[in-house]
């Protein structure tokens, strides 16, 4: 297929483009309680092809993209019909020249190589999920789970040609508790290899928490907090610092973040822990070819360097790096029972929480949180958070235990201070 | 004028229709839905201009088939996204795995009575006729417009969108075709202010075409004053307030807060309050509330399901009384319930959940400036940013991005941001005392279930005035 789509683009004079090539083979359970609801399998392969369309306007070079969707079962006419749309196109979408990522124009092997059991790898999941499922008043309710291996083409007009296989297993589950009010837990998991630990330990956790939620009062008062996050939301506030040094948002002046920018303010605002990250690549090469490694990008607290795409990495002359899905925080210095010993409010589910990446405001709506006063803990419910990180970035306390997903590597816990936090009632 | 008939589809039909004859052969019930789809995104920010017609990730561009099978052991589907007469026998193969990857109990055979449609939608203009080089250049003279207007402006994202597809759906007695595009149009005007930035969206939507810009042209200094006004807000102090809704806010409460909470296969699942409360009060007797892919003309609108259902117009609340939810196929089955033609897909290759249409609040009697003279202290919620559901516990999570202060029944200018708005779904519906006339609609967003499964809906009503916990 894709030696029948450069033969079209060739014959229609269209010499600079990239194709991706996704095969997608996945199986998918879903259950209601420990009972299988649906089952459902897809072999699926997909194509996006991107044109550019170069063309001049008063001394200055422009190069105008657009990609299009291409279907293994169109005909050479349609694909044809389609490229040529697409070649019109980005002449309305041009924009300052940049040059194309370069390749050896060597082929790697266009055939999966380590494929996975999709289907044995849903239904040890699915049993290990359940294997923690032994509570009678606390239980999973529902689950979902989808193995997919994937097989990833890139090739371009300057040399690229690359291939690599990936594989997941993910789905959610929700868990439910009806001791005394009726209450359910939402959770998600996301791995690159069968973790049937890793999920076991996760259900059997959400188990308790639903129990803890059954029980919670809706009794917290708005005021000020010391509040301690899970990885997951630290994940999320993080998410803040990777959106501000993305070569787009730089370029697009939503960012004034450059190498050597003090991210978490001067050194004497700092009362907690400097920020550590590393951006970890998790596939070989990006969309557009580039081989990706992991990347520094934070040290105490000074931001190393400025990631993203070919096209505005090169607008910025910084070295392209592809786009990041996972980012690894350097531990912090505190056990988590260190950071129990004084008052706090520990946030373990929410019902969604996020950061305004322009803003810097996150929060959410609490679903479970253990209250400590100095001398009691209480489960509560309801309320939200309501952070600004310009303030939170000066007090980070990170623990020393970790915590990793398929997005995140770092902390398991982080304290943050006097986060406002409006009450339940 | 009318979209017209999708090639591809109609020519594959007959090997499709085969298909499904011999899998009838082999299994109790099959059916087939068949998707193609073209969409293009055309977007104009400091980034540079940008037009899409696809890309890897693309969730509108698609063209493949779902085959889903009911049997003694339950519900299987194999997606796949190459059909002719000489690959049969794999596909069968690829439904023979689906089946056997993991074996269930049957909860029965989803009703097959015969039906036969063929309907498409209209629209005025067509984007590809009015085609690129106009499109780019309206999007453009209105971001310059927007940038023009203040220093503080740094940006403004203008984007137009249209979706064009089509469905088959085959089975043993049905057989459907339709044909079907809507549009977007949106503007994100950013600013800046020092270290303080801010951002705002407004938003339209037409079952229809490129006819959406004009919208786009109107709402354009809208977008442009909210953002301003944002870079001089303040935090609110949390409490309880007297607020009106605009009514895209009134929407994000009619979809988040409630209707997802009326999804049957959530009560299927013992995942939803609601099913305790059909037939009883759940609102102010000022509210009615409807879910229909056929009863208004939206970005949800079409003429069947992902499960081969006719669309309904669903009435959900009937003068603050739950009369019932709208419900997928399968969930039908398990609840003996009557499926409602909400059964969606993100596409061809993921399961059909039950899903909302086009879900709304219809009008009341007052307008809106007696709305705001009747209030003493309280707040305007304006542009809606997210939220999440909560079927379970009815608990209200959202975000809006601005309330404006009202104090002694008039706007004092003064702006509070950003906006959680928190509390028990019913305290909020009951609190509900005056409505304005005429509920609008907007579709520009997507809709998951949970943190995926993406489907086009739309959602509105009128302005409501209603007691609410802001955070």
């Amino acid at each position: 297929m894709i030696k029948r789509i450069t033969d079209i683009l060739l014959s229609l004079g269209i010499d600079k483009y990239l194709i991706n090539k996704t095969v997608k083979n996945s199986c998918e359970l879903f259950f209601i309680r420990k009972e299988p609801d649906t089952r459902r399998i897809k072999d699926v392969t997909d194509y996006s092809v991107t044109v550019y369309h170069d063309l001049e306007k008063e001394g200055t070079m422009l190069r105008g993209s657009a990609p299009v969707s291409i279907f293994p079962s169109m005909t050479d006419e349609e694909i044809s019909e389609c490229l040529k749309k697409a070649y019109f196109a980005a002449r309305f979408a041009a924009n300052p020249y940049y040059e194309l990522v370069k390749g050896s124009g060597q082929p790697q092997a266009d055939k999966p190589t380590a494929v996975k059991s999709a289907e044995e790898a849903v239904r040890r999941m699915a049993n290990a999920l359940y294997s923690a499922d032994n509570d009678n008043e606390s239980f999973i309710n529902s689950a979902e789970f989808f193995g997919e291996n994937q097989h990833i083409r890139i090739v371009n007009s300057e040399g690229v040609n690359v291939s690599f296989d990936k594989f997941t297993i993910k789905g959610e589950f929700v868990t439910q508790c009806k001791t005394e009010e009726d209450v359910e837990l939402y959770y998600s998991f996301e791995y690159d290899d069968i973790n049937e630990d890793a999920l076991a330990k996760k259900a059997a956790d959400g188990i308790k928490e639903a129990k803890d939620r059954s029980v919670a009062k809706r009794s917290l008062k708005s005021g000020n907090y010391d509040i301690i996050l899970n990885g997951e939301e630290l994940a999320e506030i993080l998410s803040y610092y990777t959106y501000r040094s993305d070569a787009a948002y730089i370029y697009a002046k939503y960012s004034d973040y450059s190498v050597g920018t003090r991210i978490q303010g001067n050194d004497d605002e700092i009362t907690g822990e400097k920020l550590n990250i590393t951006c970890i690549a998790t596939r070989p090469y990006s969309s557009e070819g580039t081989q990706m490694h992991d990347l520094r990008l934070i040290e105490n607290g000074v931001l190393q360097a400025i990631h993203g795409y070919n096209r505005f990495s090169q607008y910025l002359g910084v070295k392209p790096t592809g786009g990041f899905e996972k980012i690894r925080l350097d531990a912090g210095t505190v056990n988590i029972d260190e950071m129990k010993k004084t008052p706090y409010l520990h946030a373990v589910k929410f019902s969604d929480f996020q950061i305004d990446q322009f803003t810097g405001h996150f929060g959410g709506e609490i679903r479970l949180a253990y209250l400590y006063d100095g001398k009691n803990i209480t489960k509560v419910t309801g309320g939200s958070v309501n952070g600004i990180i310009s303030q939170a970035q000066k007090n980070f306390v990170f623990s020393k235990e970790k915590y990793s997903d398929s997005s995140y590597e770092g902390p398991l816990a982080v304290k943050i201070q006097n986060v406002t936090v409006a009450g339940s009632n | 004028m009318q979209v017209r008939k999708n090639q591809y589809l109609e020519k594959i039909k007959p090997t499709a229709k085969k298909l499904v004859s011999l899998l009838c052969e082999r299994y109790e019930y099959c059916s087939l839905l068949g998707t193609d789809s073209e969409s293009t995104i055309y977007q104009v920010s400091s980034t540079g201009i940008n037009i899409s017609q696809g890309g890897p990730d693309s969730i509108y561009n698609k063209r493949g088939f779902v085959i889903r099978i009911f049997d003694k052991s339950g519900q299987a589907e194999y997606s796949f996204n190459m059909l002719n007469e000489e690959l049969i026998p794999d596909i069968i193969k690829g439904v023979d795995r689906a089946v056997n990857a993991y074996k269930g109990k049957s909860c029965g055979i989803p009703s097959d009575e015969p039906l036969q449609i063929d309907k498409s939608t209209e629209y005025k203009i067509d984007p590809k006729e009015l085609g690129e080089e106009k499109i780019i250049g309206k999007l453009t003279e209105l971001r310059e417009y927007a940038i023009g207007r203040n220093e503080k402006i740094i940006d403004c994202n203008c984007r137009f969108k249209y979706r064009k597809y089509a469905n088959i759906f085959i089975s043993r007695n049905r057989d459907l075709t339709q044909n079907i595009m809507w549009a977007d149009a949106v503007t994100s005007v950013i600013v800046k202010d020092g270290e303080n930035i801010q951002q705002s969206y407004k938003g339209y939507s037409v079952l229809g075409g490129a006819e959406v810009l004009d919208q786009l042209e109107q709402g354009m200094d809208i977008a442009i004053d909210t953002a301003l006004e944002l870079l001089g807000s303040e935090p609110i102090i949390p409490g309880e307030y007297d607020c009106i809704c605009e009514p895209e806010v009134t929407g994000m409460i009619v979809h988040e807060a409630f209707g997802h909470g009326v999804e049957m296969d959530m009560f299927a699942k013992d995942r939803a309050l609601a099913k305790q409360y059909i037939g009883k009060q759940v609102a102010s007797p000022l509210v009615t509330m409807h879910d229909s892919a056929c009863a208004v003309q939206q970005t949800a609108t079409y003429f069947f399901d992902d499960e081969g259902e006719e669309a309904h117009d669903t009435l959900v609340i009937d003068k603050g009384i739950l009369k019932g939810g709208f419900c997928d196929a399968n969930s039908a089955l398990k609840l003996n319930f009557r499926p409602t033609g909400n059964g969606r897909r993100e596409s061809y290759e993921r399961k059909a959940y039950t899903r909302m249409t086009n879900t709304y609040f219809l009008g009341g009697n007052d307008t809106v400036e007696d709305m705001i003279a009747s209030i003493k202290y309280g707040f305007l919620l304006s542009t809606p940013s997210s939220g999440m559901e909560d079927p379970k516990n009815w608990g209200i999570q959202m975000m809006v991005g601005m309330a404006k202060e009202i104090k002694d029944g008039k706007l004092t200018g003064k702006i509070f941001a950003p906006i959680v708005l928190t509390g028990y779904v019913p305290d909020l519906l009951k609190s509900i005392t005056m409505m304005s006339k005429t509920p609008i609609l907007c579709g520009t967003g997507m809709c998951g279930k949970g943190y995926k499964e993406w489907v086009t809906v739309s959602d509105g009503g009128p302005y409501i005035k209603a007691k609410i916990s802001l955070g």
